[in-house]
């Protein structure tokens, strides 16, 4: 039996499939209206139900975004192992030596991978780069969503604003879910389908030996695996 | 030598007699005298006079009273002689060379058409529109139907929307004798004028987009009015623009914030859009409207400069996405590139 490392709680994983299930609803409803003037924009508006039914549609969804982000900022904020999960996200200072070996170890001019902790800065910066994402989205949505409310509110210039902005985010969002995240865990040789650790949760110990030699040691010194 | 005289005399009666044949009809006995009219029961007074020259210039000119106004068959005639019906000549396949137009049909059924079959005695016919005796091609000037006529025809009967149109940017130009600004036709159409609210009239809610851009997206037409064609590329990117392609009724369209009969230029200041009326403009459907509504442009395109923050802001994401994009192909090309090397080593 190969020994297993636990990487994601339970919890963690259920917010990491609403909130995938979500930003695909959203993605869907939001690049139909996009492109509402292409043949292939027209007929996913037809398919979400027609422009309303899309737009019903685009806030439930966003509803479930705002949901699992306001339990994820109370989570890191009040419980351990939230906390321990913002600990282990944070960008250090010996992660930029790290990015060196990483780059060398590309180059191949070393063998050794990167000394990563529990996640690689590509992953801290995923990471922080979703909650400022979805923290532009749910903020420029929300404005948008209160419509002509909203326009009361802000001058027509920072409305125009707030839409593109909400627009062009949500694009770049979508491109790097889709070229990078889909890359990584699903069509990097080795992770064909995917990466199964979205649901087990876990990583063999081999593995992490691997990919976070870092975390690996510090799993050997607490006794928490044994080599 | 005698005789000879007299036939000389009774020649000379004869064809001065044929001479006058020609031109004197009977019926000008009567309608070619400048004040012949009648009173009408409720002391109603229509004119019957017909001026010579209007039939002589007109396309019917080689035609007799009697050719339209067949049911004259004699003078004085007892009965009121019926309203003229064009379609005794004008139909298609007719033996007395009008011309054959599909036109003839079209109108039966707009919305003119249709109100005189029902017994209408308002609405109008032929005559109505394209003149009775002084009928002429409407491309020819002084044509009721001439460009520059033919709003002051269609006036005759409505109205208030003439008076509007008059001191509208497009009736003022109209005026001025420009050829290029719509006259009413250009949006209602002609034989195939329909009411606003029937879905195949060209000025109907979810149409009028397409109908103002025959010319407002037409560079080549606006541009000599400094007017900007891409205001309907603006408008149909805009959450209007996009709830009209979608066939709501209820979006705004061009005429709703600019006006259709009245519209002005936007830096007249009684313009729907002239920056202090906007709250107003807005407000029709919009009852939060309020001066913050205008605070900036409405026609926005974030690729043009004239965008101000909109272009730059569009520009910094173009760029931020452009990079990351980038970053990340060589990521991934970098990651591939060792995998493959790892697995020659091994």
């Amino acid at each position: 039996m190969m020994p297993w490392v636990q990487r994601f709680t339970l919890s963690q994983r259920i917010q990491h499939v609403v909130l995938f299930l979500s930003l695909i609803v959203l993605a869907l409803t939001g690049l139909s209206l996009m492109f509402h003037d292409t043949a292939l924009g027209q007929f996913m508006i037809k398919l979400e139900g027609g422009l309303q039914a899309r737009g019903r549609l685009h806030r439930w969804a966003a509803v479930v975004l705002l949901a699992v982000a306001i339990y994820h900022h109370f989570s890191i904020l009040f419980t351990v192992r939230g906390q321990k999960l913002v600990r282990d996200f944070m960008p250090h200072a010996s992660d930029l030596k790290k990015i060196r070996q990483a780059l060398r170890y590309a180059g191949g001019s070393q063998d050794q991978r990167p000394d990563w902790g529990k996640f690689s800065l590509f992953q801290k910066a995923q990471y922080f780069g979703v909650i400022l994402g979805v923290l532009t989205m749910i903020i420029t949505g929300l404005f948008l969503w209160m419509g002509p409310a909203g326009m009361g509110l802000l001058p027509k210039w920072l409305m125009d604003l707030t839409l593109l902005v909400h627009g062009r985010e949500g694009m770049l969002i979508f491109m790097i879910l889709l070229f990078w995240h889909l890359y990584n865990v699903h069509l990097a040789p080795g992770n064909f389908p995917m990466n199964m650790s979205w649901i087990s949760g876990r990583i063999t110990a081999e593995e992490c030996r691997r990919l976070y030699p870092a975390e690996y040691r510090r799993l050997l010194e607490t006794g928490e695996i044994q080599g | 030598m005698r005789r000879f005289w007299l036939l000389a005399l009774m020649t000379a009666i004869a064809a001065s007699a044929l001479v006058q044949a020609a031109p004197v009809q009977k019926c000008e006995l009567c309608h070619a005298k400048p004040g012949f009219q009648k009173v009408l029961p409720d002391k109603h007074v229509v004119s019957l006079y017909v001026p010579p020259d209007s039939l002589a210039n007109s396309v019917h000119r080689r035609r007799e009273c009697g050719d339209c106004h067949r049911d004259v068959t004699e003078i004085p005639h007892k009965v009121n002689p019926q309203r003229v019906d064009c379609t005794t000549c004008h139909y298609i396949g007719n033996l007395v060379g009008a011309p054959e137009m599909a036109l003839y049909e079209q109108y039966r059924e707009s919305v003119h058409g249709r109100a005189a079959r029902a017994g209408n005695a308002n609405a109008p016919r032929c005559q109505d529109c394209h003149g009775a005796h002084d009928v002429r091609v409407p491309t020819q000037e002084g044509s009721s139907l001439s460009k520059r006529n033919l709003a002051h025809s269609c006036g005759r009967c409505h109205v208030t929307v003439y008076a509007k149109f008059a001191m509208s940017v497009h009736g003022k130009l109209l005026e001025q004798g420009d050829q290029t600004v719509p006259t009413c036709t250009d949006c209602h159409g002609e034989h195939t004028i329909e009411s606003p609210e029937e879905p195949s009239s060209s000025v109907f809610a979810a149409s009028i987009p397409n109908t103002c851009s025959k010319c407002h997206a037409a560079e080549a037409i606006v541009a000599k009015y400094g007017v900007s064609a891409e205001q309907v590329d603006t408008y149909n990117e805009s959450f209007h623009g996009i709830a009209t392609t979608f066939g709501s009724q209820k979006a705004a369209n061009c005429a709703s914030c600019h006006g259709a009969h009245e519209i002005l230029p936007p830096n007249d200041p009684d313009s729907w859009i002239y920056p202090t009326n906007i709250p107003k403009t807005c407000g029709k459907c919009h009852p939060e409207a309020n001066a913050n509504w205008a605070k900036g442009k409405i026609h926005v395109d974030a690729s043009k400069k004239d965008a101000g923050i909109i272009y730059y802001v569009a520009n910094f994401f173009k760029w931020l996405t452009l990079l990351t994009l980038t970053g990340l192909a060589i990521n991934i090309a970098l990651d591939l590139y060792r995998r493959v090397r790892g697995h020659r080593k091994t």
